[in-house]
């Protein structure tokens, strides 16, 4: 699936972008850690998320990609990336969730069409804890897609400066 | 490759394709692959784009002036790419 981009994000292409984030993200999770992500029957309470995985879009395109999670959540993506007990995957869990991220926005960019030379992505970070607000340069409003892994509640979300 | 987590997928990866690999060296970012590179010779490089410090693009401009690195096929590894791919080049061509 591909986009034309047409940043900023408006109520226009609002749709087809959410679309776009959801295909990226449903793609990273079946082919890096192989599990379907699906739909949540109903909206996902956001206050026990309480690991956010972060990455910056600069370019053509500038905002934040994030995914939210609970503790357990990165564990098990963690233990699925390495194919390991999650027990064993604890140390490596904050690289996992980072690494997540990082492929999601990785593969969003390359979906809206155009943007791949002229938007690149940085490094990932990720915050622990529910008490913290994020002030990001964005002025296009945000779109967030709720998903169950392995049935555990996850919201992917992206905000952009026009 | 900034991730442990993305340098053991790709080890676990070549080892199950059949890949043997006598000696694995990690680096978490272009310039501690070129300290590595300034110890001893390799036979393969793996590379990321997207890393702290020193990139996989300023990476290759340097590891020209390696000794080491000369004639080694380097594997840019990447979601930077259109396609999601991997693409190859051999440090011997990079003087170009």
């Amino acid at each position: 699936m591909t986009a034309t981009n047409s940043n900023p994000l408006t109520s226009k292409n609002h749709k087809a972008w959410i679309l776009v984030l959801e295909v990226a993200a449903q793609e990273v999770f079946e082919r890096m850690l192989g599990s379907q992500l699906i739909s949540p029957p109903d909206s996902i309470v956001d206050d026990v998320l309480d690991i956010t995985s972060m990455v910056c879009l600069a370019g053509q395109i500038c905002g934040v990609i994030a995914l939210r999670c609970t503790a357990d959540t990165a564990l098990l993506m963690a233990s699925k990336m390495l194919g390991v007990d999650a027990a064993q995957a604890g140390p490596e869990m904050w690289d996992a969730v980072g690494e997540v991220c990082n492929m999601i926005a990785g593969n969003f960019k390359n979906k809206i069409a155009g943007t791949s030379d002229v938007c690149m992505i940085s490094v990932p970070t990720v915050i622990t804890g529910l008490n913290y607000r994020l002030h990001a340069p964005t002025d296009s409003g945000k779109i967030e897609t709720h998903f169950l892994f392995e049935g555990q509640p996850m919201i992917v979300s992206m905000e952009v400066h026009s | 490759m900034t991730s442990s987590v993305m340098r053991k997928i790709v080890e676990r990866s070549l080892r199950q394709a059949g890949i043997n690999m006598a000696q694995v060296l990690e680096a978490g970012n272009g310039a501690e692959a070129i300290g590595l590179l300034n110890q001893g010779k390799v036979d393969l490089i793996l590379c990321d784009i997207n890393m702290p410090v020193m990139d996989g693009l300023e990476f290759l401009k340097q590891i020209a002036g390696v000794e080491n690195a000369k004639g080694i096929p380097i594997v840019m590894i990447t979601t930077e790419g259109p396609c999601s791919s991997s693409f190859i080049v051999r440090s011997s061509r990079l003087h170009s």
